[in-house]
């Protein structure tokens, strides 16, 4: 059911004006997911890298 | 010349304005009416704003969204209500022959960071590298000197200039074929602020408990994500299976999958959509 909420969630974006849509991010290490994984790859769009940065003190 | 202007002076919001308007990514969570909203509610009234804007020649060049709150062990925290610092650049300011920043505005924010992490000592320091135009942030440079650990992730954006014809031919086959059959079976309706109601804000709380229990609610307020779809800046899809839809109507049963989705002008952005969150959980 999902990807058909996602479906209309980009076309509703769309008539907002919107012209990027991030789809989430994914760490490369976390190899646990697979499903979230492949609906994120699953939608097509340009990868993009974030840094998340941890600072203990 | 350049300059550091903090939060707390006058000229702050006209120079961040002009900032996030010229800022590529524009993420919703950390425009500043969405943070304007967090300002004013109890849920984050323990938080102490510390974001500022490094200033050259009279523009906006860089940004760091920043809050400092104490958490429930008593330890100092940096990041932004409830989520990662961020920062944000103006590409305007960018010099086109080296695609980089004057190193002079890039020692000041380095310097700023360096001074506020000295002065407040802070025991948890959690900070989001957008990697804005391909480029590492000056203040992750920062960090790691002082031996952060970085976590590489991997962004998904979609390109909505495209029509609708073309995105729709980029979505994998198996994934197009959940996409026609979700369009036949099921009633798809979308709650926004014009027709935001009690069943909504129940199917809301539905998916911010999963969220909470799932750990993929940076927020721990249900509060906050009404305001968000009330002010116009998120908006929550539902899909009820048609035979059922009657029954739904008559006694407010919940819909069988729904997931909330914020914005900017420019920038949307999925949110506490199950499917996607770090536990896997749902249908």
């Amino acid at each position: 059911m999902m990807p058909a909420l996602i479906w209309t969630s980009l076309q509703h974006s769309k008539s907002l004006g919107c012209s990027l849509f991030e789809m989430g991010r994914l760490a490369h290490s976390d190899t646990s997911n697979t499903e979230r994984s492949r609906l994120l790859n699953s939608f097509g769009g340009d990868s993009q890298t974030r840094l998340k940065i941890c600072l203990a003190g | 010349m350049h300059d550091v202007i903090e939060f707390a002076d006058s000229k702050f919001k006209h120079y961040w304005s002009e900032l996030f308007a010229n800022d590529p990514l524009q993420n919703p969570f950390y425009s500043q009416n969405s943070s304007e909203l967090l300002r004013r509610s109890k849920s984050a009234s323990h938080y102490v704003d510390r974001s500022f804007v490094v200033i050259a020649e009279g523009k906006p060049v860089f940004a760091c969204s920043l809050t400092m709150h104490t958490d429930e062990r008593g330890r100092k925290c940096l990041g932004y209500f409830g989520l990662e610092a961020f920062s944000h650049v103006n590409r305007l300011s960018m010099q086109t022959s080296s695609n980089n920043f004057k190193l002079e505005a890039v020692q000041v924010l380095q310097h700023h960071i360096n001074r506020l992490i000295d002065e407040i000592q802070p025991n948890i320091l959690e900070y989001l590298d957008p990697v804005s135009c391909g480029i590492m942030s000056p203040v992750t440079q920062v960090l790691l000197e002082k031996g952060a650990r970085p976590i590489v992730q991997t962004a998904k954006i979609i390109d909505l200039t495209l029509s609708e014809h073309a995105l729709k031919r980029k979505i994998r086959q198996s994934q197009r074929s959940m996409i026609n059959w979700g369009q036949r079976n099921l009633d798809i309706s979308i709650a926004s602020e014009q027709n935001f109601s009690d069943n909504d804000a129940a199917s809301l709380a539905r998916i911010f408990a999963r969220a909470v229990k799932s750990g993929d609610s940076p927020y721990s307020s249900l509060e906050r994500y009404e305001q968000l779809i009330r002010q116009g800046k998120a908006f929550m899809v539902q899909g009820n299976l048609k035979n059922e839809r009657r029954m739904h109507e008559r006694h407010s049963t919940a819909p069988v999958a729904s997931a909330l989705f914020v914005h900017t002008a420019r920038t949307c952005l999925t949110y506490l959509v199950p499917a996607l969150s770090r536990h896997l959980n749902d249908p």
